[in-house]
């Protein structure tokens, strides 16, 4: 499928920020199954974008805006060609990070008795190789806990809720849904880590077109990807741009201003269908 | 003191004839004097979890611990090689991960633990060096071998009471310093400074700036943080002090922005930069790690090193010195039992009365459990903690630890004592002060020394060998008759 995205975020300041500044994972990258045909990236204000490599592969660009502004404007543009590999990540390794650190907690990934006894059940429904077991646990997750869209936190910063709370009150964002799918794969001794993205779906919302979902390594098959929130591997209608051990290492944008205050953050994306 | 059993030992053999010849009243008033001094510097600290005490300062003990240069210059060699193994681990574990795949360490230990850093991952740094200032604590149980008992390579304290107990001895004795030659501690800054701009970023100017970054004065170390900042002759920062713009560290100062290219930092990684790690600190500095990425500055000590002092890594340090350097370890390890094997923890559950366990990531000597000093009770809520999480801890020997003659209200009596000598790492070589902080535990019998719970601490002289070194030990009236004569 090719796919045309765009992503904008917009902070706006009643009274001038001195000095803002940003780290974006907002390029998507290419590899087998996924090629970017074109991106680019606008920033408002006087800055240098820094392009580099994380340890997880992921493309960052790190920068800061010297004030006062009013605004800081952030578009990203491009358009991604994606195969549809039924949700197997393919080709070499994107990051040099050894598998046995995704079997690591985090905050939002811990393992409390209640999510391992939502991994045992999965489990116990599964056929226990895990492959199965993986798209039963994604499963469950869609039955069980209901799916919120994204909320602002994730939309423009760091998502920490924990895995039991999500699974306590029965309902989360889909980087919850990650977490809590991540929490439980790790329990099982399977690596599992956290993507975001973008997904073509139609008559999306304004922000419907960021996708956040979960990837664990299958022996045998390499990184499998599992999106809880639309019980669905990803297809060729995903666009995977970051992945980290949480949501907060593949945050589409992490800000920390000087100055400046109350700040309203606007995030729009639309993802059309070429 | 008494060389465990044979009478004094040459190294104390000064200060046997010192204690002899004073006056115990003389003694007492020179020990409050010493109270005095160390209020006036106004060299305290803060202990977590005690409301009440807000600013205390550490007992200082006016009877000095002695070392001589044979038994100091086997010390050295020997946390030189450990600290150099400490650096080629952290440098492989970042990297290609040899040790793991050669199955010396346990991939879990390593990968699993919250202080390995993947930022780090593929990371290089100048000349490879992660710690670049180590507090390795040793022990001796007899007078022949020393022993490590923490590797401490993340934010190592304590150096300022090294600086410190020096100074005042000397004030309150200038003769115990007249009549021997003691190894000077006073070049500590100079040598950290020499060692911290020897690994600026390449692209650092040919004078690299240096700064101290510290969490703020609420925190425990702050009086060492701004002495060590003074001495050293830098800046003394917080993070709002230092900006990043297009990956390069700035610090604001009244005649504009000047360019950071290495900061000794006194602060958690966690809390280093908002944008990477907690999002939430309000302590670190935005855009930090972009510009560490990008070589542009040096962080001391580097970030992930905390998986290197764990205490369960600990365990497997004589493996990682042979491993990296291929010589046996100078240093012994203090025997262990990690709980995370099954026969050890069952060892350690049938003998927990006997044994000292700790957490795996505690420090500071919270948490643990000294079984010989514990009640029946605090033995079975720990055994409860243990139980339910095996990993989390290791378990040793109630060690006789040396002891030294300590000045203690009635007298001078013996103590317990440990030491941590502070070795620093720069892109040259490892310069190690002759000396460090010894602590010693003042509560009779104790073997805690941690100053949270109630210990001192001492000045730590290294001096010449006596030149009758190999003579049966000197009796009393000798030595002071020696004193005397020098």
């Amino acid at each position: 499928m090719r796919l045309r995205i765009r992503h904008d975020i917009v902070a706006r300041y009643d009274e001038p920020v001195m000095l803002a500044s940003r780290s974006l994972h907002l390029c998507p990258r290419t590899f087998d199954g996924q090629y970017v045909r074109g991106w680019h990236l606008d920033i408002t204000g006087d800055c240098r974008q820094a392009r580099t490599s994380d340890a997880f592969g992921n493309i960052v660009h790190d920068f800061a805006v010297e004030g006062p502004l009013d605004e800081v404007a952030i578009a990203a543009e491009g358009e991604v060609e994606v195969d549809d590999t039924t949700g197997v990540l393919q080709g070499a390794p994107l990051d040099r990070i050894p598998p046995a650190v995704f079997l690591r907690e985090t905050r939002a990934t811990s393992r409390t008795s209640t999510v391992m006894s939502f991994a045992d059940k999965a489990k116990t429904l599964s056929d226990g190789e895990p492959l199965d077991l993986c798209h039963t646990l994604m499963h469950l997750i869609y039955e069980e806990v209901e799916a919120l869209t994204a909320d602002p936190t994730e939309l423009c910063g760091v998502r920490e809720v924990a895995a039991d709370t999500v699974l306590a009150e029965a309902r989360g964002t889909p980087a919850d849904l990650a977490h809590l799918f991540i929490a439980a794969a790790r329990g099982l001794s399977l690596p599992a880590r956290f993507v975001s993205g973008y997904v073509w779906q139609e008559d999306a919302t304004a922000t419907g077109a960021l996708a956040s979902w979960a990837e664990a390594l299958i022996p045998g098959l390499g990184w499998v990807g599992f999106d809880a929130g639309n019980d669905t591997c990803p297809t060729d209608a995903y666009v995977r741009v970051a992945s980290a051990l949480d949501q907060s290492g593949a945050a589409w944008i992490r800000m920390a201003d000087r100055g400046g205050v109350s700040a309203s953050v606007t995030v729009t994306v639309a993802a059309d269908r070429l | 003191m008494n060389g465990f059993g044979q009478g004094v030992r040459p190294a104390y053999r000064t200060i046997q004839a010192w204690l002899d010849n004073s006056d115990p009243e003389n003694l007492k008033r020179l020990q409050k004097e010493a109270e005095f001094l160390f209020r006036r510097i106004g060299i305290t600290f803060a202990v977590y979890g005690d409301a009440e005490a807000e600013e205390r300062i550490i007992p200082f003990d006016i009877v000095p611990r002695v070392l001589t240069g044979s038994e100091w210059a086997t010390l050295s060699k020997g946390l030189t090689q450990r600290v150099t193994a400490l650096n080629r681990f952290l440098a492989d574990i970042y990297g290609a991960g040899e040790i793991i795949r050669a199955g010396i360490v346990p991939a879990d230990l390593v990968y699993q633990n919250s202080a390995f850093r993947p930022e780090m991952v593929g990371l290089k740094l100048p000349h490879d060096v992660y710690v670049q200032i180590a507090g390795i604590d040793v022990i001796r149980t007899d007078d022949k071998d020393f022993y490590v008992l923490e590797d401490n390579a993340r934010t190592p304290s304590g150096v300022s009471y090294m600086l410190e107990n020096r100074d005042v001895q000397m004030r309150l004795f200038p003769d115990l310093f007249a009549s021997r030659r003691i190894q000077p501690v006073e070049n500590y800054p100079d040598e950290l400074l020499t060692s911290l701009r020897s690994l600026a970023p390449v692209s650092a100017p040919a004078e690299p700036t240096v700064v101290l970054m510290t969490p703020g004065p609420l925190n425990s170390a702050y009086y060492e943080h701004s002495f060590l900042a003074d001495k050293l002759g830098v800046e003394l920062v917080e993070g709002r002090d230092l900006y990043v713009l297009d990956e390069v560290v700035y610090m604001r100062t009244t005649r504009g922005p000047k360019r950071v290219d290495v900061i000794y930092r006194r602060i958690d990684d966690e809390f280093l930069d908002p944008m990477v790690f907690r999002p939430d600190s309000m302590l670190g500095i935005p855009g930090l790690i972009s510009a560490y990425r990008a070589g542009n500055v040096t962080l001391a000590n580097a970030v992930g090193t905390g998986v290197a002092d764990d205490k369960a890594i600990y365990t497997y340090m004589p493996d990682i010195v042979r491993f990296y350097l291929g010589e046996e370890p100078i240093l012994k390890n203090v025997p262990t039992w990690r709980c995370r094997e099954p026969d050890c923890l069952r060892y350690v559950l049938d003998h927990l009365p006997e044994l000292v366990v700790k957490e795996v990531q505690g420090s500071g000597g919270y948490g643990m459990l000294v079984g010989p000093k514990s009640t029946k009770e605090q033995i079975e809520t720990f055994r409860a903690r243990l139980v339910a999480d095996p990993d989390g801890f290791i378990a040793q020997p109630t060690l006789a630890l040396s002891t030294s003659p300590t000045f203690v209200g009635e007298g001078v009596a013996p103590r317990h004592i440990d030491l941590r000598p502070f070795v620093l790492t720069g892109a040259d070589k490892v310069r190690i002060v002759p000396g460090g902080l010894t602590r010693v535990a003042l509560k009779d019998g104790s073997l805690v020394v941690n100053s949270s719970q109630g210990g001192g601490t001492k000045d730590t002289w290294i001096i010449d060998d006596p030149v009758d070194d190999a003579s049966p030990p000197a009796s009393v009236s000798q030595s002071q008759s020696q004193s005397q004569g020098g």
